[in-house]
């Protein structure tokens, strides 16, 4: 991992294209500016790990549960 | 072919109904080759079955069904990396995570699967949006009718 030290309203470029910025800083908690094309997805870790999760647990069912779902629906 | 599926043992599937999930599905990276089959008697519901790994499926659903107002925003590039040209060419589908209690089941509003039915080309994709959840309930009006009762 990259490590690099970055103080207030300083930024880092990535490939280019996207700017990292730190906007602010307080209360243990860094503010973060994000400019990239709208093509370059950018999401908090915990979005990926949730989806995941969700994934893992949808695909977690009794072949007792699916079996429910043969038949006509109420 | 035959291939060997989660819930509805041995199935023959035509070799031209594989779809390609290049890279794979979230948490499921391995699995790069679906198909989808019905399930019998129930036209709404749809199984998602990962044609190499018999133990991964899904149970996937047109979310236009429950959710008359959804709506989804993807990217030209999230478009062409599918080959997808026209609106004809893409089908959406929901994960949808199976309650016990069937009425309380969810599906997966912010990261939809989608698929060029044509090219055979699918991924689940993450919206950029705050209005939908990964555990949108699928009879959130039925709810909202038995509390008020």
């Amino acid at each position: 991992m990259l490590i690099l030290n970055r103080k207030l309203g300083e930024s880092i470029m990535v490939d280019d294209r996207i700017e990292i910025k730190i906007l602010d800083v307080s209360d243990g908690k860094v503010k973060i500016g994000i400019e990239a094309p709208k093509s370059v997805k950018v999401f908090r870790t915990e979005v990926y790990e949730e989806i995941k999760e969700e994934n893992k647990k949808a695909s977690d069912v009794s072949l007792e549960g699916f079996n429910k779902l043969k038949g006509p629906l109420k | 072919m035959k291939i060997q599926t989660k819930f509805l043992g041995e199935v023959d599937i035509e070799e031209k109904g594989i779809i390609s999930f290049s890279e794979g599905i979230l948490g499921f990276e391995e699995s790069k080759e679906f198909v989808l089959l019905d399930i019998p008697e129930n036209d709404v519901f749809k199984v998602l079955q990962d044609t190499v790994h018999d133990y991964v499926a899904f149970i996937v659903v047109n979310p236009w069904k429950f959710k008359g107002d959804y709506a989804l925003d993807v990217p030209d590039e999230e478009l062409q990396e599918l080959k997808i040209n026209k609106e004809g060419d893409i089908a959406v589908l929901s994960i949808v995570n199976l309650s016990d209690d069937f009425e309380k089941s969810t599906m997966n509003l912010l990261a939809p699967v989608i698929i060029n039915a044509e090219e055979r080309l699918g991924k689940q994709y993450v919206l950029n949006s705050q209005s939908f959840s990964t555990k949108e309930p699928l009879f959130a009006v039925v709810e909202k009718k038995s509390a008020d009762s």
